[in-house]
């Protein structure tokens, strides 16, 4: 059959010519990804050879990072029917390309807590002997996602997602977005991966640093998606339309509100343990106030912007930071954990590789 | 959607253009995909198509991790596509 003779391909209710579109098409393309292929394809032998040979504080700075990502995975991926129905809101145009978008990122998020989950039971066990308890069945964040600003952020982000898909209101979903996307996904994860980046050069984990990459990939549409769906509700309010209005000031209070929370858990993972894979406190402030800027001045540009915050409100959180007892906080969050084990078999979560 | 050879932040480039061009000729023989189908890939893995939210979880990472791919973020993310297709 020449080209000539090929049937064109038609739509009739699906914009193929969306930027939403665009996200569901490429997370169909570079999203879909299979845990289980990856560790036959990679192996986990190496892994745990190299985990093997870390000294005690370097365990600790792995588990420290990895936790943050497997309590925050699994929150979101528990919120992906928040994010269809946030997406199916009156307020954005009862769009069928958003929708179905926001099917592919649900499936990405729980893809990710797959991926996690495995890596910390089949790895690191030694230092994650129980990680079974699932945060909104009774549980509570693994010990050392407690001890810093990570759990803070989770919860904001949990109560944001469920006013944004009870109630639909533009700016529920500002704030929502903003925790989520922009503030999780576009600041504190984009920092966990510099801190990965540079402690894979110390003690380099070929499994995890995949699973990362493929993560990242899928987290770039998300960032990407937060984006564009905050300037199309800033586009609004901009337009004059009443039910916009106090987006633009919500994002940027919501922004405000998380980062003490981001620069804590940064605190935590790297310069409050002396840093022993070399994770880069400080490099780490430089690249999140080249994010921040890059969000919500160069891409947003916030009415409500303000030069300089970013760097008073890091500074502020990390003399905290300084000040905290963060071993005090993990063996106080273990003691609870392990409670809440003995007490209550119900909020255990029984599967997967831990139980082989 | 931004050309992969203009693509900034997160990581520094280290292979020639003629470098990245080989290797997108040897992908596309391996993975029967046209060039200009694997490029588009690979750069929307690099910045996810606004440009302003470069995934340094690739584009930073490339020591220890893949031998292959010379610490250029492009080649980085050209093998992760080709494993993408793979799993």
């Amino acid at each position: 059959m020449s080209l000539q003779d090929m049937p064109v391909v038609e739509t009739g209710r699906v914009d193929m010519d969306s930027k939403w579109f665009e996200l569901y098409q490429k997370g169909i393309e570079l999203g879909t990804w299979d845990v289980s292929k990856l560790v036959d394809a990679i192996g986990v032998e190496e892994d745990i050879e190299v985990w093997n040979s870390l000294e005690p504080e370097q365990k600790e700075q792995w588990a420290r990072l990895i936790a943050a990502f497997v309590d925050l995975e699994h929150a979101v991926a528990e919120d992906g029917r928040r994010i269809i129905e946030q997406m199916a809101s009156p307020y954005l145009d009862d769009s069928i390309e958003k929708e179905m978008y926001a099917t592919v990122f649900a499936m990405t998020e729980a893809k990710h807590t797959q991926f996690f989950d495995m890596y910390i039971n089949t790895v690191m066990d030694d230092v994650f002997p129980e990680t079974h308890l699932d945060i909104r069945r009774g549980g509570q964040p693994l010990p050392r996602t407690s001890a810093c600003g990570m759990s803070k952020l989770g919860e904001r982000q949990g109560a944001h997602m469920a006013l944004a898909a009870n109630n639909g209101d533009p700016v529920e979903i500002a704030r929502a977005a903003t925790t989520y996307h922009m503030m999780v996904e576009g600041i504190a994860a984009r920092g966990g991966y510099f801190l990965k980046n540079n402690m894979m050069q110390e003690s380099p984990l070929p499994l995890l640093n995949k699973g990362f990459q493929f993560v990242s990939t899928d987290e770039g549409r998300h960032v990407t998606h937060g984006l564009e769906l905050l300037s199309e509700l800033l586009e609004k309010e901009r337009a004059g339309i009443p039910e916009y209005q106090g987006v633009d000031e919500a994002i940027w209070e919501e922004s405000l509100e998380c980062l003490p929370h981001v620069i804590d858990t940064a605190y935590f993972v790297s310069a409050a343990m002396d840093d022993p894979l070399g994770a880069d406190f400080d490099g780490l402030i430089q690249r999140g106030m080249e994010l921040w800027h890059a969000q919500f001045k160069e891409a947003l540009d916030l009415d409500h912007y303000a030069p300089n915050t970013f760097s008073q409100v890091a500074q502020q959180a990390a003399t905290e930071a300084d000040e905290a007892d963060y071993d005090g906080r993990i063996e106080h969050h273990a003691e609870t954990y392990a409670k809440k084990l003995d007490l209550d078999e119900s909020n255990v979560v029984r599967g997967g590789v831990a139980d082989d | 959607m931004t050309d992969l050879t203009e693509i900034g932040g997160g990581g520094e480039f280290t292979a020639s253009d003629d470098e990245i061009e080989r290797a997108l000729e040897a992908a596309s023989d391996e993975l029967g995909e046209p060039v200009e189908t694997i490029a588009e890939e690979v750069a929307y893995i690099l910045d996810s198509g606004t440009g302003s939210a470069t995934n340094e979880g690739v584009a930073g990472t490339s020591v220890g991790a893949n031998a292959t791919a010379a610490s250029d973020p492009r080649l980085e993310a050209l093998e992760l596509y080709k494993l993408n297709n793979r799993i």
